[in-house]
């Protein structure tokens, strides 16, 4: 299991002038209204580097909560820890008319600690404020003033951050000392009318009338699509050190220097214990791979986040008396670990994120990420290890933080490189299947799935009990009525990376008799497709993130007292989304199921959606072929 | 006699006594599934009294066997200490080693201070949790610890069951004798209890003492439609009953009639809202001019609930008073429902508060005041009974909200000093009514009409789920549910909150739906509406099935098929019932002029269904699905 580092940042917040006015809903735009829950009537955030070591944040937000669905967006919260202050909170409701209903002041929020299951000790906190509605709409007026004595962070402007919300207006401007190297990166602007203004050390952006955006299957991750502007400091101060991000060069060697190079001391005792353990291994790949497994053996995720450990490692010699850590001291201890053999590896930062490969923005440095693993060069080839996992293979990351942009920290400073890739016909999946049907239309049958790639994360069904594993095939073979699941066997290969499948089945009545004439779908293991919702008209791109690419072949020996009377016609189908053939063959009272399918990783144009949609209604419709079978006596 | 039984009963654990055969073992012998097991599970709790305080005292003693990975998260502690103003629960003498087995030699690493963390969980509870340093698979760990608690009326519940076995549990509760508790024992699993009283040497007072021993406890197993697991837990509950104070004799909850008072004694409810006197000014506008009891009631029910919103909060008392929560229009499950119920009287109809235990509770097993945490309204009007709960939108009168079905409810009757036990275990069934016209055309592609008329919870249920849905968006869902078909003239009629049908109706279009093989046509009788997939696929179940609701739901379709085809198969007409009117289906699969009637009927009669009907239940399922997945075939005439 892959765990993430950083605590959830909460972007600083505060207000100006808003207070004293009034937000009547009429003055809402109509066309804001259309598919909005809540609507933004100010989103104002002033960002003062007053120095490298305190930055002020203000913040103003009105929100109009239109209905219940909008009340998730009624933020009215700040986080703070011992570098960050509050110095000012406060939230007023008004009524439809924009009169005053009730007022939140500072005392009033609620004070509780930020840290999420996950960890088991962090020193931030969060102050919020509850407010039950009575009727809608409402609006909230809430600001807050906050000093910050970190600057390594500074709050990103989103203009949008969220499906089914309008915005009125959103504003942020910051101002900096020149000299500390203030740089900003501009993501998707170019289809709003975003103002930018330039005076002096001031920099403010401005955005109105943004129209609530209604979220799609299979749409790139909003944060793709998002309008939004990075800022960071070339100087900045983090936790009491002072830091340099004005290359990743110059950024690594800080890192480098001043969080990961005073945890570098593992004990002579354990550097000999290391020695030992490698001793007879021919190659550094199997040197690496015996420390990581001796990691994985002798280490567990445990997440403890204070102050500077948040973003320095714990000691390896802490991590070797302990026998646990987070995601950096996991990977920091095997660092040290392999140091201890001879072995170069990097402390790589980031971010952990399965749904799709989020990657570090390689031309904005700043401090990003929010996870770390391991980066082994070897032989002129990066092998890439999350320290975190008990389970993955040496050499094997899988989804989370796979084909992505990592920085990896060398003594030399900070190197930008990408993780593996796992894409299209990598990820493999081959079923085959032995299968037998009696007279009374009972099969039996004998499975097995190779799987390859991330989709070798099937292993983790290995970790189940064995009545979970039962009711996971069950659930997994829905299609299959009455099934009952026989036996299970596992091969977990390593190192080839490969996890095999061998289950054996049995169901009743598979062949669907209606008086003489018989059904039966011989797609018995590979029958999960859905059609794509239908959009009348879409309005973003669609995503494969990954692909995959699945062979299936089934025998299938019928029973005596049947014969065949129609079998569909084969189906081949290739266009940009991927292939898809289908073939059934006959010989005597034995049928050949063959499937392949593969889809193709991309980002597609929204037009292309039909199509698609088209392609795998079609793929899904042949899954569900079924052979016509005539009963004899 | 009990000298003798007195030394057999020294189960007092020793700290530090781990075996190699313990740190070898690298399963648990009868359960090999188990990532963990907890091999002694010890507890000790006494009762101090001095002439000031009164303090429960509690030593806890684990020692815990780590089989594999999965089983880290056990060498975690979290524990949760109650404070409620100046008085709080303290932890102290925290203890924790790690043993591993390293060649012949064992190695203990002990927990250090520094990595026990205290934080402030909510305003009523701080949370203490460390996790034991040099985990390995095989390890065992030993935790020790000891809690004080001025909270002495009711312990915590006694856990003896976990999601790991337990191989030994030993737990010694000492009560004074002037004390009495009730003592309930939860789950499946037996323990052996004795039971002493003696002089106690510390305190100078007679104390019983119970102990209670058992080996070999099984996991706990976690089951889909479970209605609380809790329920299902061996553990054992103390709750203080009666204190005898020198020929006095202080009763507390013995019977649910006792409980009922003493909550019908409680400020809140003898003094709030037994005297409330200020509801005139929002009533009188309800019921001025009407004279018909039940149409007041039903003005007085949607007012509340259209007026006062609920904060989420369960309660039995209040969070904010009458009076608060009419000036602010919003409170907790007893607000809202007691002003319902101060309302309700001012109309001059004969209305209580039923105090009930929700789903979110461990379901009470004997008379507790702990156990209840919710108020609902009760009335009669002509010898009807009524129930109600304002605090959801969509509830309505006699529909409460599916998790105020569970227990039995708590009347409160001060003033005609009646306090007893109403029924409120299942609501009454809820109808799901499909009509279907739809005609097939010679392509394969099929088009139609439906229409969907909910009732009572099915009602309530739809509503929820419309309820600020935007239609689009809606429509798609639907499309998405029901095999893809495309949805046009989607219309949603009397969606607001009402005791009249929520209807649903829409066109579709669907060319999935009808399969051409060899010239002919194959199609599932029921359409989109086809069972699909059975929800049950365990061998076996240990725990009821919880429903949430009995209901029925009735389709009626009406197939029109193409010129030029006829009728080649059509399945036949089946009726399977459920053993002891729990329920059943009926299919008729008929022929006419017009082209194919079908009609389908399934009744479930029970919230609850116990688990020896099981493989019952399992089977009906399964039969549905396969009687579903025979075709019928057309074929040119």
């Amino acid at each position: 299991m892959n765990k993430f580092i950083i605590p959830l940042f909460i972007a600083g917040v505060f207000a100006i002038s808003a207070k004293s006015q009034s937000y009547p809903v009429s003055e809402i735009p109509e066309n804001l209204l259309k598919n909005s829950n809540a609507v933004v009537r100010l989103d104002e955030t002033k960002v003062t580097i007053e120095d490298r070591r305190t930055q002020k944040v203000e913040t103003t937000f009105v929100i109009t909560i239109l209905n219940e669905q909008g009340k998730r967006y009624a933020r009215m919260f700040e986080g703070y820890d011992p570098n960050t202050k509050i110095k000012e909170l406060d939230a007023l409701i008004l009524d439809e008319e924009g009169e005053k209903i009730e007022h939140i002041k500072e005392k009033d929020f609620e004070d509780v600690s930020a840290v999420s299951g996950g960890t088991l000790y962090g020193d931030s906190r969060v102050k919020y404020a509850n407010y039950t509605a009575t009727s809608y709409p409402y609006t909230i007026v809430f600001t807050s003033e906050v000093i910050d004595h970190n600057t390594g962070f500074i709050s990103t402007w989103y203009a949008l951050s969220h499906n089914y919300v309008g915005v009125e207006k959103s504003v942020y401007t910051i101002t900096a000392p020149a000299d500390l190297g203030l740089r900003t990166k501009e993501f998707n602007l170019d289809a709003y009318d975003v103002t930018k203004e330039k005076s002096g050390t001031n920099i403010t952006y401005s955005v109105s009338n943004i129209l609530a955006l209604k979220p799609e299957v299979m749409s790139p991750p909003d944060d793709m699509l998002y309008p939004k502007v990075m800022f960071g400091l070339s100087k900045f101060h983090l936790e009491g050190y002072d830091g340099d991000a004005s290359s990743w060069m110059a950024f690594g060697t800080w890192m480098y220097n001043e969080l990961l190079k005073e945890t570098f001391d593992l004990p002579e005792e354990t550097k000999q214990k290391m020695t030992a353990l490698v001793a007879d291994k021919p190659s550094t790949y199997e040197k690496a791979k015996a420390i990581y497994e001796y990691v994985q053996q002798n280490t567990r995720y445990i997440s403890v986040q204070v102050g500077i450990g948040g973003w320095r490692p714990m000691k390896a010699s802490e991590v070797d008396e302990l026998g646990y850590g987070d995601c950096k001291a996991l990977t920091n201890y095997t660092k040290n670990l392999l140091d201890a053999v001879g072995v170069t590896s990097y402390y790589s930062v980031i971010y952990g994120e399965s749904d799709y490969p989020k990657s570090l923005e390689e031309d904005f440095v700043s401090i990003q990420g929010n996870h770390i693993i391991l980066d082994i060069p070897i032989d002129g080839k990066d092998v890439w290890i999350d320290c975190t996992s008990q389970d993955d293979p040496f050499n094997y990351i899988g989804s989370f933080t796979d084909n992505r942009t990592a920085l990896a920290i060398t003594p030399e400073g900070g190197e930008m490189k990408r993780t593996t890739s796992y894409k299209n016909e990598v990820n493999k999946q081959i079923i085959t299947a032995n299968c037998t049907i009696d007279a009374d239309g009972w099969l039996d049958g004998t499975v097995t799935l190779e799987d390859m790639g991330v989709v070798y994360d099937r292993f983790r069904i290995s970790l189940m009990d064995s009545d979970e594993k039962e009711e996971y095939y069950k659930r997994y073979w829905k299609n299959l009525n009455n099934l009952t699941i026989d036996s299970i066997a596992f091969e977990n290969d390593k190192t080839s990376v490969k996890f095999t499948e061998k289950i054996t089945i049995d169901a009743p009545s598979i062949i669907s008799y209606t008086g003489d004439i018989g059904l039966l779908i011989p797609n018995f293991f590979n029958n999960r497709l859905s059609t794509p919702e239908r959009y009348r008209n879409r309005t973003t791109p669609f995503y494969i993130v990954r692909g995959f690419a699945d062979e299936d072949t089934y025998t299938i020996e019928l029973p005596e007292n049947v014969t065949i009377d129609f079998i569909p016609d084969p189906v081949h189908k290739s266009n940009e989304f991927g292939n898809y053939e289908m073939r059934i063959e006959a010989n005597g009272k034995t049928l050949v199921y063959h499937r392949k399918m593969s889809l193709n990783a991309g980002t597609y144009d929204k037009e292309k959606y039909n199509d698609f949609r088209n392609f795998i209604r079609s793929a899904s419709k042949t899954d569900n072929a079924k052979v016509v079978l005539k009963k004899v006596n | 006699m009990l000298a003798v039984l007195g030394k057999s009963y020294a189960q007092k654990y020793k700290f530090g006594h781990v075996s190699k055969e313990e740190l070898q073992e690298v399963s648990y012998p009868t359960d090999a599934d188990a990532e963990a097991a907890i091999l002694y599970n010890y507890r000790d709790s006494y009762i101090f009294t001095t002439t000031s305080t009164i303090e429960l005292t509690t030593e806890v003693y684990k020692k815990i066997k780590i089989y594999n990975k999965e089983g880290f998260d056990w060498a975690t502690q979290t524990v949760y200490l109650y404070k409620s103003g100046s008085s709080k629960e303290q932890i102290s003498k925290i203890k924790a080693v790690t043993y591993n087995l390293d060649g012949t030699k064992i190695n203990e690493t002990k927990l250090d201070k520094d990595q026990i963390f205290k934080k402030e969980f909510s305003y009523r509870l701080d949370e203490v949790t460390f996790t034991l340093p040099n985990v390995k698979e095989g390890s065992v760990i030993e935790i020790e610890y000891k809690i004080t608690s001025p909270f002495y009326r009711s312990f915590d519940d006694l856990n003896f069951q976990y999601e790991i076995p337990v191989k030994k549990f030993y737990a010694e509760i000492r009560t004074p004798k002037v004390y009495t508790y009730t003592r309930t024992l939860r789950g499946n699993t037996f323990v052996n209890l004795t039971t002493e009283r003696k002089m106690d040497h510390r305190t100078g007072v007679n104390v019983d003492v119970y102990r209670y021993s058992q080996e070999n406890i099984p996991a706990l197993k976690d089951e889909p439609f479970v209605d609380n697991l809790d329920n299902y837990r061996g553990s054992i509950m103390f709750e203080l009953s009666q204190v005898e104070l020198d020929t006095r004799y202080v009763r507390y909850s013995q019977s649910w009639g006792d409980v009922a008072k003493e909550i019908g004694n409680d400020d809140d409810y003898a003094e709030d809202l037994d005297k409330a006197r200020f509801v005139d000014d929002i009533t009188d506008p309800l019921i001025s001019g009407v004279s018909d009891p039940l149409q007041k009631m039903k003005n007085i029910f949607n007012y509340v609930k259209a007026n006062y919103t609920w904060n989420g909060f369960e309660g039995k008392y209040f969070y904010n008073g009458l009076k608060k929560t009419i000036k602010e229009k919003k409170g907790n499950a007893a607000d809202i429902n007691l002003l319902l119920v101060a309302m309700l009287r001012y109309a001059d109809i004969d209305a209580n508060p039923v105090v009930i235990c929700t789903k979110d509770e461990v379901r009470p097993l004997f008379p507790t005041l702990k156990g209840l945490n919710y108020v609902i309204a009760y009335a009669v009007i002509n010898d009807q009974e009524y129930v109600m709960d304002a605090t959801r939108e969509f509830s309505e009168i006699n529909v409460l909200p599916l998790d105020d079905y569970y227990y039995d409810g708590m009347y409160i009757n001060n003033n005609s000093m009646r306090w007893n036990k109403i029924s409120l275990r299942s609501p009454d069934p809820s109808l799901t009514a499909v009509n279907l016209m739809a005609t097939l055309a010679d392509d394969g592609s099929i088009e139609g009409k439906v229409r969907y008329a909910y009732d009572q919870h099915s009602a309530m249920i739809f509503r929820t789920n419309f309820k600020g849905s935007n239609l689009d968006d809606y429509t798609r869902d639907r499309e998405n549910e029901l095999s893809g078909i495309e949805i046009s003239d989607f219309k949603v009629t009397n969606e607001k909150s009402s005791d009249k049908k929520a209807l649903e109706s829409f066109s579709f279009f669907s060319e999935d739906l009808v399969e051409d093989i060899g010239g002919k046509l194959y199609f599932n009788p029921l359409l989109f509406l086809t069972t699909g997939s059975s929800p049950f696929v365990s061998d076996t179940r240990e725990y009821p099935m919880d429903f949430k609701y009995p209901f029925e739901r009735k389709y009626n379709f009406s197939l029109n098929i193409p010129d030029g085809y006829k009728v080649e198969y059509i399945p036949q007409s089946n009726k399977m019932p459920l053993p002891d009117g729990l329920g059943e289906v009926y299919y008729l699969f008929k022929t006419n002029a017009m082209g194919i009637q079908i009609v389908y009927d399934f009744k479930l009669n029970m919230r609850l269904i116990n688990p020896s009907y099981y493989k019952d239940i399992k089977d009906f399922f399964s039969k549905m699905v396969e009687i579903e997945s025979e075709k019928i075939i057309l074929s040119k005439a």
